[in-house]
């Protein structure tokens, strides 16, 4: 009993507030995800966010950590990539259409 | 045993900064301290947590400093929490293990499963792999506790995923004996399976002496007024704190009021709160309770020495690494006698009932009143601590591994079915000589294979069924193939297959070295357009453009460029018929030991034995007759001149039974002519066949008695002709000329390559001898019928087939397993995928490429010092391009580099249209050399930049000058700014190459009182600038004639270069109007255009009464003009404050003209003695001075010879810069 009060006291505490594991926690980095991702898509966002974080530089260096690992963070297109990655892209593409057909 | 260990548990977000990822990297550590000799350890990183690699690298690199590490790229944006199991994780997956499969590695470490909730960390474990996979567990507390920690269905299934992995896993490795039993008992893992490996704890843990200060400082900085005592490890509902701070309220109170109770770990605020509630609740006042949040290690370290005692309350651990770290700085420790905690502390003494306070309590009053049982269990410490060391666990691993992999099951292969082959080749009754070849091969092959020939719709004659197929069908049904073999030569039989090879992979049999004539064919005759042009690009790079271009004879120039990269890239492997081609292969690539490259000999089938009588009558040559034969097409190459000479020259000419007979037809008109006006005199006994079938040839070879083949100029190809000759037992003549160099030297009679005439008549004199013709004939005969049979070549074909195909994992094969993942993949998916697979899957062999940054160039040519240093560097690069390096010169554009082909070409004078401008794509040991001085785009580049070091490219800036920071002065605020981000992104390249010495000391310098500077591996050279004398033919216009004159006629000094105050021309003029008021009859030619902040200097000049008489000054001179201005001056003053070189002290000195120079450091190191210095002071008079001094010693002609200045030509220069570019 004691064990169950205890564990519904701390569940209750970490459903109301950020602690780890928390749904709001979870929640809410979710969303800086989903905002991270819509800014460094629009120039002009994300540069307006990197004025107002400049005044807060943990924050900025928390969300940096956050943020896509992947270098370029900038979504691809077909004229933006190598000629060898247009070739893989290609051979990606045929391959997936002759799966699918069989 | 060869290892991989993935190390994402020291890279994810989630683990890195914590204890997991400690582990790993300790584990890792100690496990190449100590087994990287006799195993073959590669480290496996994610290229998607690129900010972790260099920092990893570097450690590991202290321990092993050319340890393997392989970095692979995947998809970003999969972490559960944002996608649960998307596509794109799936693929990452998949990615990541066909990644691992190119590494062939014998057993997969995985240093942490549970990962990829809030990050990219990927790691899976299929069912059915290649590779054995071992995996650390660290506990199983989530599983366990499951109704509190994976309440959220969520978190729940993406960690039953985990599980279910970990399940997979052929191998545990527990850090823990209590983690082994508890997978034992709840994931039912079978005992043999999982090995408890223990942990350890870092060296800094360890007792020490604190002082005095210190420790006033800790305690005064935490609170601390009393004995206190200490837990750490976390605030999480198992941690048990609540108990711990309620059994610390119930001790006496003369006890609670003499120790305080201090927690020391990262904790909330609202946690802090609620056990501060807690506590006053029991009794305690705050001031008992110690909350220190976040410490240092080092601060860590002080509060494990000064503690009285540790407790460790907690009712469920992994291990329990803080219990080991108080234990080594040799404190009395109590915890929990439940889980890991007792094989930790490993004293019963020290445990209590983590779920019974008042068990807690007793303890912790036991402990501190009983100094004995304390000092017991600090000795207990000591020593057992000493069990737990980093060495133990890794050997514990490394025998687990080892265990697992002895008792590895064998792969049986199936081998009730043949595997599929498709093949393609040219075939009877085609005119090429691999028809016959490959006829005679698939007749064995078939044995090893089902195969479908493949073909163009052309006819084809076999003595034996074969299926056949078309293109078409191959195209549609080439993932159905096993295998597929191609045979490629230079001729036009093979053209499709150059075309269908890029996206059909298969194994490739180069049956010719050059295929430069099939490449020229299949463009020039539009079958492929720029085909040449863009093989010529990709094997040799823009030197062999530039020869294409400006050659007049284009198969007289591919001569020289085998332009077979692309195929040899393209191919799964590559067969040979001798080991010579490997030199070529270096000579043009620089590549060596080729992996994926088997050298099978040529098969020769043994020939049916006819009735050389009869033969003879069916080819109407006598009876009696001694035929000495030559076999091929004939050539210049194939010295049949020489065959001639040495004939009509030898003894038997006069035999009138022995001919000389050339079988084989001449394409050479021009030759075929020569010969026969060589051999007019012996034209009975010397006889040209022309072109004959196929049987014919046969019947030759049965009946000659001696064989001639000679040859020059080899291009890779194996003599088919000469192993004829030998198979059908004719005692044969060679030189050791390419593969035949190879040959047996019992079974022919060779010659030197580049033999004397002599040799070769006495080689024939040789061949008279019955006896010897029977020994070497009898000799090759003997080799023909063991290595080159049919049937054994086919097993070796087979051999290397399976052995391409089965040790590899392709590209395409990695395509199709990914197009088989459920969904369709958006373009988004497709498109991250090819970056990420380019990655995955570099070109290989390749040439290295030099990325030269030309950023600026490529949009204006100021003309400046630097552009023209630039632009003779790029020069000589582009002609001379290091063996097995490919320059490319870039541009920044978009936050990338892009080829900058369209400029390049142009630069080189080829057709600007025949490449496309388009991003690069960068592979390890690459070189980026930041060329042109480009502070703007640089900047935009950097993370870019960090990308391409951690690709494993070299990053290497060329520095001019470090003015803007010496000389600040001279420069705009706006100007320095730029500069010193640019010099900030020039300090975490890998290397700098200074134009000259005194720059690069000035950069040691800058590092040495730079204490920010973290870059301490950067490597400073430095070479020198050179310029070329140009033999001028420059004709000049009338009105510059006249100022030539003019400025010949009276002693006139010149200054060369773009007017900014650094230049001091102010000073200079200043001087000159001194030497005018003393009517001391001097000129002075001011040349340069205008820069910056010099509108003053201007109008002065412009409206200076002395302008155009005695003061001149010239905006906009060539090159050309230029060096007419130097030859017409008396000399040369270099009055710049600070420069980075001074060309024009090197120009001046290549027309002798003396130089009067500033007295600074740079100047002396390239003039040495050889120039006339003035004080280095903003003092026009001494300026003056030092002029009418040098006047003073120039009448008399003792004044320094500029042309004693040793200097560099401009290529001299380039080759030294590019030597230490590539060392």
């Amino acid at each position: 009993m004691k064990n169950f009060l205890t564990w519904f006291k701390g569940n209750t505490i970490a459903w109301i507030t950020f602690a780890p594991q928390s749904r709001p926690r979870r929640v809410a980095k979710s969303l800086i995800f989903s905002l991270i991702t819509i800014s460094l898509k629009n120039n002009s966002i994300k540069e307006t966010l990197l004025v107002v974080l400049n005044h807060f530089p943990k924050i900025k260096h928390r969300l940096k950590q956050m943020k896509y690992t992947n270098y370029e963070n900038i979504p691809l297109k077909l004229h933006s990539i190598s000629s060898r990655q247009r070739d893989i892209f290609e051979m990606l593409k045929n391959t997936n259409i002759k799966s699918k057909k069989s | 045993m060869k290892i991989v260990i993935d190390l994402q548990g020291a890279q994810s977000l989630g683990s890195r900064n914590r204890g997991i990822g400690r582990y790993s990297l300790s584990l890792i550590k100690a496990i190449l301290e100590n087994h990287s000799k006799e195993h073959d350890i590669t480290i496996l990183l994610s290229a998607l947590f690129k900010e972790s690699i260099e920092d990893i690298k570097k450690q590991l690199q202290e321990i092993v400093p050319n340890i393997d590490i392989k970095i692979w790229h995947g998809l970003s944006n999969i972490s559960y929490l944002q996608n649960s199991y998307s596509t794109n994780k799936k693929y990452t997956e998949q990615i990541r293990e066909d990644f691992i499969k190119t590494l062939s590695p014998d057993i997969v470490l995985n240093t942490s499963l549970i990962e990829g909730y809030i990050d990219d960390s990927t790691i899976s474990i299929s069912k059915n792999l290649p590779y054995l996979t071992a995996t650390i567990l660290y506990d199983l507390i989530p599983y366990i506790h499951h109704e509190h920690y994976l309440a959220d269905k969520e978190v729940k299934e993406w960690y039953h995923q985990r599980i279910q992995n970990l399940k997979n896993s052929d191998l545990l490795l527990s850090i823990s004996e209590s983690s082994r039993e508890e997978a034992i008992e709840h994931l039912k893992i079978n005992p043999q399976n999982i090995v408890n490996i223990s942990s350890a704890c870092e060296n800094f843990f360890q007792k020490v002496d604190i002082s005095i200060e210190d420790e006033a400082n800790i305690k005064n900085k935490f609170n601390i007024k009393q004995p206190f005592i200490l837990y750490t490890g976390g605030i999480d509902f198992r941690k048990n704190i609540d108990n711990l701070i309620i059994a610390y309220s119930k001790l006496p109170q003369n006890i609670k009021l003499s120790y305080q109770l201090a927690i020391v770990c990262s904790i909330q605020e609202e946690q802090k709160q609620s056990l501060y509630s807690l506590a006053q609740k029991n009794g305690v006042d705050k001031s008992q309770l110690i909350f220190t949040n976040y410490v240092s290690d080092s601060e860590l370290l002080y509060f494990y020495n000064l503690c009285d005692l540790f407790v460790f309350p907690s009712w469920h651990e992994g291990f329990g690494l803080p219990i080991l770290e108080a234990m080594f700085c040799n404190k009395a420790v109590i915890g929990s006698n439940v889980t890991s905690i007792p094989e930790v502390i490993g004293d019963e003494r020290a445990l209590f009932d983590p779920f019974k306070i008042e068990s807690i309590r007793d303890k912790i009053e036991e402990l501190l009143t009983n100094k004995e049982l304390k000092n017991q269990l600090i000795q207990h410490n000591k020593s057992y601590s000493k069990k737990f060391t980093w060495q133990k666990s890794a050997q514990l691993a490394i025998d687990a591994m080892q265990n697992l992999y002895n008792k590895r099951p064998s792969i049986k292969k199936d081998k009730s079915k043949k595997p599929s082959l498709a093949y393609l080749s040219p075939l009877p009754p085609q005119k090429s000589g691999i028809s016959d070849y490959s006829h005679e091969l698939l007749f064995e092959l078939r044995n090893h294979y089902d195969i479908d020939l493949i073909t163009q719709g052309e006819d084809i004659k076999l003595d034996f069924t074969c299926s056949i197929k078309n293109i078409e069908f191959f195209k549609q049904n080439y993932s159905s193939y096993d295998r597929v073999l191609y045979h490629i030569g230079n001729s036009q039989f093979h053209k499709h297959m150059f075309l269908l090879l890029k996206e059909y992979s298969g194994v490739v049999v180069l049956h010719d070295f050059y295929l430069s004539n099939i490449v020229a064919h299949i463009e020039l005759t539009h079958y492929k357009l720029n085909f040449l042009n863009l093989s010529l690009y990709n094997s040799h790079g823009y030197k062999a453009l530039a020869h294409r271009y400006k050659t007049e004879d284009l198969y007289d120039m591919l001569w020289d460029y085998p332009t077979n990269l692309d195929i040899i890239q393209q191919a799964n492997g590559i067969i040979m018929h001798s080991h010579k081609p490997k030199e070529l292969l270096k000579k043009y690539y620089n590549i060596e030991n080729l992996k994926n490259l088997k050298v099978i000999p040529l098969l020769r089938k043994a020939p049916i034995k006819k009735d050389k009588k009869a033969i003879k009558a069916l080819l109407n040559l006598p009876q009696d007759s001694f035929l000495v034969c030559s076999f091929g097409t004939l050539g210049e190459t194939k010295l049949n001149h020489q065959s001639i000479k040495a004939f009509i020259n030898s003894s038997l000419v006069n035999d009138k039974n022995t001919y000389l007979i050339f079988v084989g037809e001449s394409t050479d008109k021009v030759y075929k002519d020569s010969l026969k006006e060589l051999s007019a005199k012996f034209k009975n006994k010397i006889i040209f066949t022309g072109w004959i079938d196929y049987p014919t040839y046969q019947n030759y070879l049965r009946v000659t008695d001696v064989a001639l083949q000679l040859r020059t100029l080899w291009r890779g190809e194996t003599s088919a002709a000469a192993l004829d000759c030998m198979n059908y037992k004719i005692p044969t003549i060679v030189n050791a000329n390419g593969s035949m160099s190879e040959l047996d030297k019992d079974s022919v009679l060779m010659i030197e390559d580049e033999f004397k005439i002599e040799e070769l008549i006495s080689s024939l004199e040789l061949l008279k001898d019955a006896t010897l013709r029977d020994k070497i004939s009898t000799n090759a005969q003997k080799i023909l019928r063991t290595k080159h049979n049919p049937k054994e070549c086919a097993t070796l074909y087979h051999e290397a087939i399976e052995e391409f195909y089965t040790n590899t994992q392709t590209l395409q094969e990695s395509i199709k397993t990914l197009s088989k993942i459920s969904n369709t993949p958006d373009e988004d998916t497709l498109l991250n995928t090819s970056v990420a697979l380019s990655y995955n899957y570099p070109l290989a062999p390749s040439l290295k490429q030099i990325f030269v940054d030309i950023s600026t160039l490529v949009q204006v040519d100021a003309k400046s010092g630097i552009q023209r240093v630039v632009k003779n560097i790029l020069e000589h690069l582009l002609y001379n391009p290091p063996s097995g390096y490919k320059v490319e010169p870039v541009y920044a554009l978009g936050g990338r580099y892009s080829y900058a082909r369209k400029f390049t070409l142009s630069f080189i004078g080829a057709d600007e249209n025949i490449l496309l401008d388009e991003p690069i794509q960068p592979q390890k040991n690459d070189i980026f050399l930041a060329l042109d001085l480009a502070p703007l785009q640089i900047n935009s580049t950097s993370d870019y930049l960090s990308f391409l070091k951690m690709l494993g490219v070299e990053v290497k800036f060329v520095l001019y000058d470090l003015l803007p920071i010496t000389s600040p002065l001279f420069f705009n605020d706006e100007d320095i700014k730029h500069f010193k981000l640019w010099l900030e992104e020039l300090l975490k390249a890998d290397a700098v190459l200074s134009i000259s010495k005194n720059v690069a000391s000035q950069l040691e310098d800058y590092i040495y009182h730079n204490k920010d500077i973290k870059n301490i591996s950067l490597k400073i050279d430095s070479f020198s600038l050179g310029a070329d004398f140009k033999i001028n033919t420059y004709l000049p216009k009338k009105e510059q004639e006249e100022f030539l004159t003019t400025i010949k006629n009276s002693t006139t000094f010149i200054m060369v270069g773009t007017l900014e105050p650094r230049k001091a021309h102010a000073q200079t003029l200043e001087a000159f109007e001194v030497l005018w008021s003393q009517n001391i009859d001097v000129n002075l030619l001011i040349v340069g255009r205008a820069g910056w902040l010099v509108e003053e200097l201007l109008q002065k000049i412009k409206n200076h009464q002395q302008l155009n008489k005695k003061l001149f000054f010239v905006e906009n001179a060539d090159d050309d003009y230029l060096t007419q201005l130097y030859k017409n001056s008396s000399a040369l003053i270099a009055s710049s404050y600070a420069e980075g070189f001074g060309l024009p002290l090197i120009e001046a000195a290549q027309h002798s003209l003396p130089i009067i120079a500033r007295d600074i450091a740079i100047f002396r190191e390239v003039a040495a003695s050889n120039a006339h210095y003035f004080k280095d002071s903003n003092d026009a008079l001494h300026l003056a001075k030092s002029i009418e001094i040098w006047l003073e010693l120039h009448s008399k002609n003792i004044h320094p010879k500029s042309q004693n200045i040793n200097y560099l030509s401009s290529k001299e220069s380039a080759k030294e810069f590019v030597d230490l570019l590539i060392n």
